[in-house]
């Protein structure tokens, strides 16, 4: 079941919240729990029963093992045990047919594994449990009950593809009755809706596009136009598309009055590569640095070996993206951003060299111009397309304008022909439209608020704290409890119930790790 | 606004609807010719005694495809007339999910109860509500003033036609994709059940072929088409200039008053009737 597939927001939806609501005010806490606890497993098993059994069994083992290394004296093989226990899972569901594919190259022999299918979520339900594991070693988990570890995990909203919660910011909420109803009904529906617009409407007009320019690609030489098309095009389709579960997460989960953690705050504001590793997908970030960079050693043990783990961990979390060598190469070209991005801040923090800071505007657009070259490998079919896309995007491949501009651009049209510009066919390219829909966009993403900051006075979400940007903007779009602004909000969501009805937007990009 | 959109489809769009018939007549249909394709098809063949149009526009092959194979299971059929036209490798009609189409053909029965989940127009419900602001007459059963385009023929223009092209370009390396590997297998599949096939490419404006003459793709899809009907043995009829440019709707679509005489051309070339 999607977020946005009729039978969740028709059915699914209404049912188990009134269901949660009526509970949660006529029964006992635990009543109201349970009930929640069964709707995430209907939701998790509504793609694929079978894998419930994986589900729940993960949750039982590493409940045991989480009691186990708390209770036990020799705990530190109890957890290594437990982890490799997790990441052997997630190696034979995400990885085996990878690693064949690997050892069939090594030693030039066919060897060939049934690539079983991906359980849904399995990268994000292991790491959260990896580290609850890890915090029940470090002598941080308080709350015993296995109800709530339970509902921790699987707790719908953010099951299938995050945020990776951590077990201190969830469990303790589960101990608490729903109050203030009304405010977390309007709150978190407004959050969905908005979620539900850029999923359906944004990221879907640029899923089209992208499939068309990547389409169009494949096996060929794409110039210079239809490279950077294509580019934005997906940064955009995967902003508004991560961005729009991301939303919708939280908001779905403000319904049932439980605080998600802050997943996505307006990654291509980043002036540094540093900083949009701190906007996009928050709860990743956090999980690698506290549960793989810090363990490595992380900045402590000199800057070659800083350096060092920074390259493994981006190169892990390329691979915890998908078993591809693409997200192998788009961890790694993040990885020597990183560095450069170090280096740079190095550089230019000593006096002499001050004056080489870009400013804020520069550094924005040049960070978002390298996003959009990462995203390349990572949206590409094969590391073919990849580099046809690179060679495209570098102008190796020579420029092409659309026929027909060579008479509308006149004088002009003829200077760029003599100068080397063919004017022929742009595959996928889509006129005037497709280049006012980037135009907006990428005032959307530069310089709108975003929903944390238009919902900053009701706490939208955990850890979330709104900046002094956006001041103006902020005023005049913030969210507040206004009739008027209710029936925009309506008039908006009613649009977008014809969206869900008409079907077929594709699933999330994150439901796929 | 559902609602809305229910009446408005149930007022203006099912009464003219035949898609429903053209569905039936796949299964049922005991004509011994039959035209399938694109709206390249749908307009440019006329329906007789003799033979069904299955065309329908926008369709890409899988579901062209799927449509031969329904007819197929059907009655027996003598002869069929199969599109052979470049934009069937084109990258928007090869990604295109029409997979609920290919499941109303294959679902025969009652529609679903509210017309707007109906496989022909839940793709479309946005588009139709839209059409109906513009338009709110729409929600009474007035279709707009503006008379069938079809029937007129336009004069058409480079610009139209190059912008026209730019779309309809054929993939790179088409030749080793999915939909022609399926087109060659489906005609070999016809041939094989003893139906034989005429594989035609239709007629287009000379601004278009203008716009294509230089590119490739579209030079090489035709070299294609022609290369595959003679290793299968079929007969292969390219009619791009059959026409004069004042005789087109628009670049690659013949003026609907053609039709019935461009059908009986088709007709005589392919099967000599």
């Amino acid at each position: 079941m999607l977020f946005h597939d009729p039978i969740f927001v028709f059915a699914f939806l209404p049912i188990s919240l009134g269901l949660y609501l009526l509970l949660s005010r006529e029964a006992p806490l635990w009543a109201a729990m349970a009930a929640l606890a069964i709707a995430s497993l209907i939701f998790y098993g509504w793609w694929e029963p079978r894998y419930e059994f994986l589900l729940i069994g993960s949750i039982v083992v590493n409940y045991l093992f989480g009691r186990a290394i708390t209770a036990a004296p020799r705990r530190k093989r109890l957890l290594t045990l437990a982890v490799a226990a997790n990441l052997l899972a997630l190696g034979v569901f995400k990885y085996a047919g990878f690693l064949a594919e690997i050892a069939s190259s090594v030693t030039g022999s066919i060897i060939e594994i049934e690539r079983p299918t991906l359980p849904l979520g399995i990268s994000f339900f292991t790491f959260l449990q990896i580290a609850y594991l890890v915090d029940a070693y470090r002598g941080q988990t308080h709350d015993r009950s296995f109800g709530r570890y339970f509902l921790f995990v699987t707790f719908f909203p953010h099951l299938i593809a995050g945020p990776i919660v951590h077990h201190s910011e969830l469990m303790p909420q589960f101990k608490r009755r729903i109050s203030a109803i009304w405010e977390h009904l309007s709150v978190g529906s407004v959050i969905f809706v908005i979620g539900l617009f850029k999923k359906l409407v944004l990221a879907a007009q640029m899923g089209t596009w992208t499939d068309a320019f990547f389409g169009a690609a494949a096996g060929a030489s794409p110039g210079f136009v239809e490279s950077w098309l294509g580019a934005l095009c997906f940064a955009f389709q995967i902003y508004f598309d991560f961005s729009a579960y991301s939303d919708m997460a939280v908001g779905l989960s403000r319904m049932f009055g439980i605080w998600l953690p802050v997943n996505f705050n307006s990654p291509y504001k980043a002036t540094g590569i540093i900083e949009f590793w701190r906007r996009w997908h928050i709860t990743l970030s956090r999980f690698l640095r506290e549960y793989l960079y810090f363990p490595l050693g992380g900045n402590r043990k000199g800057r070659l070996r800083s350096y060092v783990n920074i390259m493994v961990v981006m190169l892990l979390a390329g691979l915890w993206h998908g078993a591809a060598w693409k997200f192998v190469l788009w961890g790694g070209i993040h990885g020597i951003y990183l560095l450069i991005n170090h280096g740079w801040r190095e550089l230019t923090s000593r006096k002499r060299f001050a004056r080489l800071r870009f400013p804020a505007p520069v550094a924005v657009a040049v960070t978002f111009a390298a996003t959009v070259v990462a995203w390349v490998p990572f949206r590409a079919s094969d590391l073919a397309q990849s580099l046809a896309m690179l060679r495209g995007m570098c102008g190796l491949n020579g420029i092409t304008l659309p026929a027909h501009y060579l008479a509308t651009l006149g004088r002009a049209g003829e200077t760029l022909a003599a100068a080397g510009v063919h004017f022929g066919v742009v595959p996928g390219y889509g006129g005037g439209v497709q280049l006012m829909w980037l135009t907006a966009l990428l005032v959307f993403v530069w310089a709108l608020p975003n929903t944390q900051e238009l919902l900053a006075p009701y706490h939208p979400a955990l850890g979330f704290e709104a900046s002094g940007a956006n001041g103006q903007w902020r005023r005049v779009l913030a969210w507040r409890p206004d009739p008027r602004l209710a029936a925009a909000i309506g008039l908006v969501a009613a649009f977008l119930s014809l969206r869900v009805l008409q079907g077929r937007p594709g699933e999330f990009i994150y439901f796929q790790f | 606004m559902v609602g809305m959109t229910e009446v408005m489809i149930r007022t203006t769009l099912l009464p003219t609807d035949h898609s429903q018939e053209m569905i039936e007549r796949l299964h049922t249909s005991t004509v011994p010719y039959a035209a399938f394709g694109d709206s390249h098809v749908e307009s440019a063949i006329a329906a007789r005694q003799d033979l069904d149009n299955f065309g329908v526009a926008s369709d890409n092959f899988d579901t062209v495809a799927a449509r031969i194979h329904v007819r197929l299971s059907g009655q027996p059929l003598k002869g069929v007339i199969l599109q052979a036209d470049p934009e069937l490798f084109s990258v928007y009609r090869t990604t295109a999910d029409q997979s609920l189409r290919v499941e109303e053909l294959q679902r025969r029965g009652r529609p679903p109860l509210l017309a707007i989940m109906r496989p022909a127009y839940r793709p479309y419900i946005v588009r139709y509500f839209w059409a109906m602001l513009r338009t709110p007459s729409l929600l009474f059963g007035r279709r707009a003033e503006a008379p069938p385009k079809e029937s007129t023929s336009v004069s058409v223009s480079e610009r139209d036609a190059q912008i026209r092209a730019q779309l309809q370009v054929p993939s790179a390396q088409f030749q080793d994709g999915a939909t022609s590997r399926e087109y060659s297998r489906l005609v070999s599949r016809l041939t094989a059940a003893g139906v034989a096939v005429c594989m035609v490419s239709f007629p287009l404006s000379g601004p278009y072929r203008r716009a294509t003459a230089d590119l490739p793709p579209f030079a090489a899809a035709y070299d294609w088409f022609a290369g595959e009907a003679r290793r299968l043995g079929v007969r292969y009829l390219d009619l791009r200039a059959l026409y004069a440019d004042s005789l087109f709707h628009d670049p690659d679509h013949l003026a609907h008053d053609l039709a019935v005489p461009f059908t009986a051309t088709v007709m005589k070339e392919c099967f000599a009737r």
